[in-house]
């Protein structure tokens, strides 16, 4: 056990990542001595970024992983993001095992930034309709919190990160905080103006996204430059162009002096002391010598990631809480969601041949929800946004060898404009959807594994039933060709947006967080992680996470200063 | 990972001595004469014209490399096993290797696998294999990006859509 006095902070945040690393700026900016404990290693802006100036050819493998790699780790080797030039940043399955009742692709990033590193970028605020879609339809429970009430965090987190976008006056989609957006491409446009002539409940539009168009004043003070349109994000940007906590709050709360960062430092459990009545502390495995060590604390944000947030609370038992912290009512770990990414169609466009892109755009276009918005119009509930972008590559002809092979690969000419449309749609929580502790089986640091229990239902394949029929006859309205869809059946936890589990609800029998991601029976621990989220939307949640950790740190402040927690 | 460097494989043609068994990569192996002919496949796949071609950019390395750590253990050997029915197919009526072959005599053994390309063998399977990472070794090669077809690390512009004539990125610098 260390020194309790030297290991006393005021607010200990556990995870570095998305939300970490707002609760951790948000607290050390407002005066508090905040101790961030990452179980993962340091990853230093730019400087721990070994990939990200190579050039294609420097890559031993041009991107590839190599075959035992995957063999290894089939789960990480699903992920879109993991090749050879990001794969640093991954967790290895062999490394870190979990249990799979039902497959359940859990794809981590151990390190300080967390995914933040690696995310797609993507910044919808949610509306009034997602907040209130629980009640009108009647499913998991009511949001405790309005659109009105995240409204001004988002604004807030907004201005601070930098998110680039135009104001398209959608009710769906409410207009934020923008620096100018980039223009769309010719096929974006085209694919715009076709939409808003055939349907009168479906808008195009280019997808809001965390890249630094026109860095502001705060934008510089952070160190951060313009986004140079590498698309090379997940190797880490050495011009800070897009948001990550690496580049942004972490460096941004150890200026103020009040950040003690600790990295290898694996979350055992929350400490309640049965004694006091109350949450004093976490208890740490340092992940290199398996030293056990307490940090105590006024305050703790929890922000480990979705899943082990879940494992953290669950291991957290005491005589008060025998089956986890704060989990009276047995819902700890229930009503689990994550979004549905299976369904993508793809299609060719004739027209616009003298025209093409030129850079490379961070973003691409997006339709809204429409699906479901104002009232029940289908057999299932809810529905999806859609992502929407395209190019055209070189019309190389591959056939043959030789001379004329070689003369073909040097061509200009440009093939026909592709593109490519992918769901998000919205998952129903429920409580068969859980993740629990297994209850023998334990990992190298003898934290109990996690076990996943998580499948899609029968309003998930409506909805995939859906999106293929509609996004066929959009794209077919609009005059593409070779219009086609597929359904991938990729396992949940692809789409890597866990969510819930430790939902937040207005009542303490059907919920585990208040309004105000507090524990409702521990009120000085805060959750602002996915696993708040007690309804998923169909939006990219990143956004969201951060909105909900300023808002909920700022409570936490004025509730320290009232003496209340 | 090669445990002989890859430099084994521009052993010159004549070095009769060289031990057939001796050239080992972690996950198979292939004999002296084998690397000579896989060097002269990428080299007539695509040729050295008035720019480099698959020999100056070592595309026969490249691909020795992927097949090694990025290939299962039954993609490798059918790999192996294929290469040695081309050398037998480039012996047929010839007795002679791939390597000492006349340009016209590789021509025409080329069109004919070109032709069996979707066939399921050995044979097509080495050769659809070969031909696919000396184009993935040509055209990721530093002189392709640089010269060829131009590639930016750093475009730092977006123009989402411009006359196809002034697309900077795909013009020959």
């Amino acid at each position: 056990m260390g020194n309790s006095i030297n290991n006393t902070y005021d607010a200990i945040v556990i995870g570095s990542g998305m939300s970490g690393g707002w609760a951790a700026k948000e607290m050390s900016e407002k005066g508090l001595k905040t101790l961030v404990l990452e179980r993962g290693r340091d990853v230093k802006h730019i400087k721990d970024y070994p990939t990200t100036n190579k050039y294609p050819w420097e890559f031993e493998h041009r991107g590839q992983i190599p075959y035992d790699v995957q063999k290894e780790n089939p789960v990480v080797s699903r992920c879109y993001a993991f090749r050879e030039d990001a794969m640093h940043f991954f967790c290895k399955d062999t490394e870190h095992p979990y249990l799979q009742e039902k497959p359940f692709d859990w794809i981590r990033g151990y390190q300080v930034g967390g995914k933040s590193l690696l995310w797609a970028r993507q910044t919808q605020r949610w509306s009034e309709f997602d907040f209130s879609g629980p009640t009108r339809d009647g499913f998991a429970v009511e949001w405790p919190i309005h659109y009105k009430d995240i409204a001004p965090w988002y604004s807030y987190v907004e201005k601070f990160v930098g998110i680039s976008g135009n104001k398209d006056g959608l009710a769906s989609l409410p207009d934020g905080e923008f620096l100018p957006a980039l223009e769309m491409s010719c096929i974006e446009k085209h694919f715009q103006k076709a939409v808003a002539k055939n349907y009168k409940d479906r808008n195009v539009i280019y997808a809001r996204c965390a890249h630094l168009t026109e860095p502001k004043p705060v934008h510089i003070e952070q160190g951060r430059g313009q986004c140079q349109k590498r698309n090379l994000c997940q190797r880490g940007c050495p011009f800070g162009g897009y948001f990550a906590s690496n580049s942004t709050t972490i460096p941004w709360a150890l200026k103020t002096g009040n950040m003690t960062l600790q990295t290898n430092a694996i979350v055992h459990s929350i400490i309640y002391d049965d004694a006091k009545q109350k949450v004093t502390g976490v208890r740490v495995i340092d992940s290199k010598t398996k030293d056990v060590t307490e940090y105590y604390a006024k305050v703790i944000f929890l922000n480990a990631g979705a899943v082990n947030t879940n494992l953290i609370l669950l291991n957290s038992t005491s005589k008060r809480f025998p089956h986890g912290l704060g989990n009276d009512n047995g819902l700890l770990g229930k009503y689990f969601a994550f979004h549905n990414y299976r369904a993508r169609a793809s299609a060719e466009y004739e027209g616009l041949e003298e025209f093409n892109e030129d850079g490379r755009s961070p973003t691409g276009g997006y339709v809204p929800r429409f699906r479901n918005l104002l009232k029940q119009d289908t057999d299932f509930l809810r529905g999806y946004a859609i992502s929407f972008s395209g190019g055209r590559s070189l019309a190389t002809d591959n056939s043959g060898f030789g001379a004329g092979l070689k003369s073909s690969l040097a061509s200009k000419e440009l093939g026909p404009w592709h593109v490519g449309a992918q769901m998000m749609g919205e998952t129903i929580p429920k409580e068969t959807n859980s993740v629990k502790l297994d209850a023998s089986k334990k990992d190298e640091w003898g934290m109990p594994l996690l076990s996943f229990n998580v499948a899609y239902d029968d309003n998930d394949e409506k909805m995939i039933k859906d999106f293929q029929e509609q996004i066929t006859e959009m794209l077919d309205r609009a005059g593409f060709t070779n219009i086609k869809t597929s359904d991938s059946k990729q396992a949940p936890g692809l789409d890597i947006h866990e969510m819930g589990g430790v939902r937040m609800g207005k009542d303490p029998k059907t919920s585990l967080l208040n309004k105000f991601n507090q524990l409702h029976t521990c009120a000085n621990v805060f959750v602002t992680d996915g696993a708040c989220m007690t309804s998923t939307s169909t939006q990219n949640p990143s956004l969201t996470y951060m909105a909900f950790t300023a808002r909920a740190a700022d409570h936490a402040i004025s509730e320290l200063k009232n003496g209340n927690i | 990972m090669l445990i002989l460097s890859a430099g084994a494989a521009i052993i010159p043609a004549c070095s009769e001595d060289t031990p057939k068994e001796g050239l080992r990569f972690q996950n198979f192996a292939i004999d002296a004469g084998e690397l000579i002919v896989l060097g002269e496949l990428t080299a007539t796949i695509i040729p050295t014209t008035d720019g480099p071609g698959a020999r100056e950019v070592s595309a026969d390395q490249f691909m020795l490399k992927m097949i090694d750590d990025c290939y299962s253990p039954e993609q490798q050997r059918k790999f192996v096993s294929g290469l040695k029915s081309f050398e037998a197919r480039a012996g047929r009526g010839t007795g002679k290797s791939f390597a000492d072959l006349s340009a016209d005599q590789r021509t025409k053994l080329l069109t004919d696998l070109e032709k069996e390309k979707d066939a399921d063998t050995d044979l097509s399977f080495f050769y659809s294999t070969a031909k696919r990472l000396t184009m993935e070794a040509y055209t990721t090669s530093k002189y392709y990006l640089t010269k060829v077809q131009v590639y930016e690390l750093v475009p730092g512009r977006y123009h989402g859509c411009v006359p196809f004539g002034s697309v900077k990125q795909k013009k020959a610098s």
